[in-house]
């Protein structure tokens, strides 16, 4: 058995990393600015954080393309998944015969 | 091309007489306990197989119900409670306690090691669980529909479940929520099975079309299954606790629960019909005689029907209040989806085009199988214009459809696989009268049943109606189905007798009665040993090399090929690599 | 189809190594199948919890007002203490896989208390957090019960009766919005909560194991498997802890 023993070193560096981008969404959330701009710092923090834990924790990033593949297609089918969703309820505002209680986008 | 014929062990060929090997699966262990604590993906097959024909047959005696019903054009059998009870229990218990497992849990489990040339599945352990939350699941179901039953239909639509059903759909959806369990276990079994254990040799492209259908609809499953698992544990939640997420009365928004449910459900169509396709892949290029036509475009077919497919959802939404934009990009997406469907039915045809067929009785559905599928899948692409939907929605129209698919396809496929493998799993063969008897009585009863709802549909009858009385010259149509679904039973039940008297009757099947191609025939006896092969198969060839004769064929009632007449199946016996 | 040669041994355990199941022909081909097998498994568990996750979405997009008001009535500095906690965790559980890695007993075993430890001071916070909410009558569908003024007076717009941005339709109320904000923080929150206790029993079963010599350098598969669920329910967490408890801080002026 061949496994990458990865060095201490890389743990903490990612811990410490993930207690900064922790800090970092909290400032992000009082920016004063536009809602969305909070969610999408929000989403990007998040998204990032988890690659670092995916990567290193998770160690994908030593591992083979397969293992690569299967750790992308979650996250890449929630993406579908959302982008089908919400582009029905946005544009069910715009639609003619609306049903529930849409909301212009930029309220979001 | 290639003259290099090693000889299995037990490999009975020519006018031999085929003989049972000595030792097999079924008979190492007799007791309860070496069946109900085995790990063996064959024994396992069986478990599950005994369970899901008990439960088909369950479920088509709710059918007949409905049908029974539906004889007159006033509700006089039934009360309009019972009628929803019913129509819930056949629907739920086709949906989740037969059709989803049905291939994959017995076929895919007997044969994929088989297969691809492993001893066994990654995860026996993973695969017994899987068995047992299932029957754990169905012994929800039983309760449940002992209990009284539940009336808001398999498709548990909010508010209706959450506020207004007045049945037991907590209880209904903690089974269903097990059932989706065991198929994610055997997904995820299968995905890592495929990856990992096939033989030397064995690469991607050299596997059957039935394993690619598989690792499809096992994609499908862990990526879907789970979504429709939370939708119903929201319901429940807000059933429970009346915290609001569907009802609309409680600030919930009913839409988002048909998104969650179809985000799955409509995948779910793709995980009964994959594995289907699968067989028939297999069962039209054994009995053409021919190396499948087309072998990549079927096998990214099944891929892309697998992604695509998540992307349609929105179909069945039309008319709840979806946005007429989303509806747009599903409609057009459906359109697309039938296109890897429409080549699969294309390569079938063009393999059997100048091809020797047999028409075995396995041959029968799956030619059965091309032809109601062709209706099934365009009859959807009707049902994807937005404009006709409207009319159509919700009528006979669509129930028409779907059973076309589901039925005329995915069971009719499930028939095939039954009698192209039963001599594989059992080692005897039925008789191939009554086989090929049901097979066209299944046919025509099918068409009599479901051709007739096409037409009342479009006249717009709706679905789940038990009354009506406000259209009384529908009628014709309506008895018509009835007549056809008596004949469709006997085409149903038939197998259970003649299969059952073969396995005590029917004549010794030898190792590869069809003279097929694949590890599963040319390698395993039948029944298989314990671990599967006796020397762990290499692979050299492609698949369904039907240039070359089949290894270990036992001539079976006029099945040879041309060409095992001329080269004896195992005259050169060198041990060669 | 194909050729066959004698080339493996069915039922060969001669050569196998004493860890490798029968299923397998060696002990890479396991750990390769496990580690797939695992990995299909977390795949799964995101499709499950992107199910709860969309409704947050799409809820976030109809009633705007209600989860800034309801986001900003949690209890940030606890739930940020929590995250840390968490990622702590991941941390120990991460370096409890590299003690096994390299057959470190004792740090496996100290790390995997570690792990434990901070997985129930976790759940613990959390369990306080809802008997908070239980207090405040922030039950949904049981005692909820929500004080309007309290949240409209930075901006004014949040009143009791939010007129819907489609005229053709009427908003619920906002007490019943904020009430799905809650309703959501509950599911989402008990769904994480729920992995965390089935990742805690596991972590104990597994440190019984170790304890007994069950893993070596050559087998610490479970250790590793485990580690995945382990992260991935991190993960969860770095997705909830701003959405539910960060919703435009900024909007409402802080806590
Ligand atoms: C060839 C591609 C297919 C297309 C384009 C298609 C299209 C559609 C559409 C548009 C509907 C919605 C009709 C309505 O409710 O108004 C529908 C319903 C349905 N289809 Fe298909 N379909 C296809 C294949 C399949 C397959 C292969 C299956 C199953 C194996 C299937 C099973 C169903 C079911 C179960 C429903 C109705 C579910 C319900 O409302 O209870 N379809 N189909
Ligand atoms: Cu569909």
């Amino acid at each position: 058995m061949h496994h990458h023993v990865i060095p201490l070193k890389v743990y903490l560096t990612i811990f410490g990393s993930l207690l900064f981008l922790t800090i970092a969404t909290v400032g992000v959330s009082y920016m004063p600015t536009v809602p969305i701009v909070h969610l999408i710092g929000a989403l990007i923090i998040a998204a990032i954080k988890t690659t670092l834990i995916v990567m290193f924790f998770m160690h994908v990033r030593y591992n083979s393309h397969l293992i690569w593949s299967f750790a992308s297609l979650g996250f890449f089918f929630v993406l579908l998944f959302m982008v089908f969703m919400m582009g029905d309820y946005i544009s069910q505002y715009y639609s003619l015969t609306p049903a529930t209680h849409a909301v212009p986008f930029d309220k979001f | 091309m290639n003259t290099n014929i090693t000889s299995v062990s037990q490999t009975h060929s020519g006018t031999e007489a085929a003989k049972m090997p000595e030792q097999h699966y079924l008979n190492a262990g007799y007791d309860l306990k070496s069946w109900l604590l085995t790990t063996d993906h064959k024994r396992i097959a069986v478990l599950y197989f005994i369970l899901i024909t008990f439960f088909f047959f369950v479920g088509g005696l709710f059918a007949a119900l409905i049908r029974l019903e539906l004889v007159t054009p006033k509700g006089d059998l039934l009360t309009a409670d019972v009628y929803n009870r019913v129509f819930t229990a056949h629907g739920a218990v086709m949906i989740f306690l037969f059709l989803i497992p049905s291939i994959p849990a017995t076929f895919g489990n007997f044969l994929i090691p088989l297969m691809i040339g492993a001893r066994d599945l990654a995860f026996p352990r993973l695969n017994l669980l899987s068995w047992y939350v299932y029957a754990l699941s169905s012994i929800l179901f039983v309760t449940v529909v002992l209990l009284g039953g539940v009336d808001t239909g398999w498709t548990f639509y909010a508010p209706l479940s959450t506020s207004f059903a007045n049945g037991y759909v907590v209880l209904t959806i903690v089974a269903a929520f097990f059932a989706g369990f065991s198929s994610i276990f055997t997904g995820i079994n299968f995905i890592a099975t495929i990856h990992k254990m096939r033989a030397p040799g064995m690469t991607w492209f050299r596997l059957p079309l039935y394993v690619w259908g598989h690792y499809a609809t096992s994609l499908i499953i862990i990526l879907g299954t789970p979504v429709v698992a939370i939708a119903l544990i929201l319901i429940a939640v807000e059933r429970v606790f009346r915290i609001g997420i569907f009802d609309p009365a409680l600030g919930g928004d009913p839409i988002l629960f048909q998104h969650l449910f179809w985000f799955y459900s409509h995948p779910a169509v793709y995980i009964m019909v994959l594995p289907g396709m699968g067989v028939i892949s297999e069962v039209i290029g054994c009995f053409s005689r021919k190396r499948v036509f087309g072998y990549k475009f079927i096998a990214f077919s099944s891929m892309a029907i697998a992604l695509v497919g998540f992307l349609v959802w929105g179909h069945h939404m039309y008319v709840s209040g979806q946005s007429v934009y989303a509806g747009m990009v599903f409609s057009l997406i459906t359109y697309v989806v039938a296109i890897p469907s429409a080549i699969k039915v294309f390569n079938w045809t063009a393999t059997m085009y100048k091809g020797t067929i047999y028409l075995q009785t396995p041959m029968i559905y799956a030619l059965s199988f091309i032809g109601l599928f062709i209706i099934g899948g365009i009859t959807g692409v009707v049902l994807a214009s937005m404009a006709a939907d409207v009319h159509l929605h919700d009528t006979y129209f669509v129930v028409a459809h779907f059973h076309y698919v589901m039925v005329g396809s995915a069971v009719t496929a499930y028939l095939a696989a039954v009698h192209f493998w039963w001599p594989k799993i059992t080692g005897r063969m039925y008789s191939e009268f009554f086989g090929k008897l049901a097979a066209i009585i299944t046919f025509i009863g099918f068409n009599l049943t479901f051709l007739p709802q096409f037409v009342v549909g479009y006249l717009g009858m709706p679905r789940r109606y038990y009354d009506y009385s406000f259209a009384p010259e529908w009628q014709i149509w309506h008895a018509a189905s009835t007549l056809g679904s008596t004949v469709l039973a006997v085409g149903f039940a038939l197998p259970v007798f003649y299969l059952t008297y073969s396995l005590i009757y029917g004549e010794i099947a030898g190792q590869n009665p069809w003279g097929a191609k694949g590890l599963e025939w040319e390698e395993a006896s039948s029944p298989p040993a314990k671990f599967n092969f006796d020397k762990m198969p290499i692979v050299n060839q492609e698949a369904y090399a039907y240039d070359t004769p089949a290894r270990g064929q036992t001539h079976f009632r006029g099945v040879t090929s041309r060409e095992s007449l001329s080269i004896p199946p195992t005259s050169a016996e060198t041990s060669h690599i | 189809m194909s050729l066959a040669t004698p080339t493996v041994d069915t039922h060969a355990t001669g050569h196998h190594h004493p860890e490798v199941r029968h299923q397998f022909d060696d002990l890479e081909q396991q750990h390769d199948s496990y580690s797939l097998g695992m990995w299909a498994f977390v795949v799964q568990e995101v499709m499950f919890f992107s199910g709860m996750i969309v409704c947050y979405f799409i809820f976030r997009y109809k009633y705007p007002e209600a989860f800034i008001a309801g986001s900003n009535h949690l209890n940030l500095p606890l739930s940020t203490f929590n995250t840390v906690v968490l990622l702590s965790s991941s941390l120990t559980m991460a370096l409890a896989v590299h003690a096994a890695q390299l057959g470190h007993k004792m740090r496996l075993l100290q790390f995997l208390m570690a792990t434990l430890i901070l997985g129930s001071i976790f759940l613990g916070v959390k369990v306080y957090e809802y008997k908070d909410k239980y207090d405040h009558n922030l039950i949904p569908g049981y005692n909820f019960k929500w004080e309007t003024e309290s949240t409209t007076t930075e901006h004014g717009e949040a009143t009791d009766e939010p007129e819907s941005l489609n005229p053709a339709l009427k908003m619920p109320p906002l007490a019943q919005q904020v009430e799905v904000f809650y309703g959501l923080y509950f599911i989402l929150t008990g769904a994480h909560a729920i992995h965390m206790v089935i990742g805690a029993v596991i972590i104990l079963i597994i440190m019984v194991l170790a304890w007994y010599d069950h893993f070596s350098p050559n087998y610490y598969v479970p250790i590793e498997m485990f580690g995945l669920y382990w992260h991935f329910v991190d993960i969860v967490w770095v997705f909830l802890f701003p959405l539910l408890y960060l919703v435009d801080r900024a909007a409402a002026g802080g806590h």
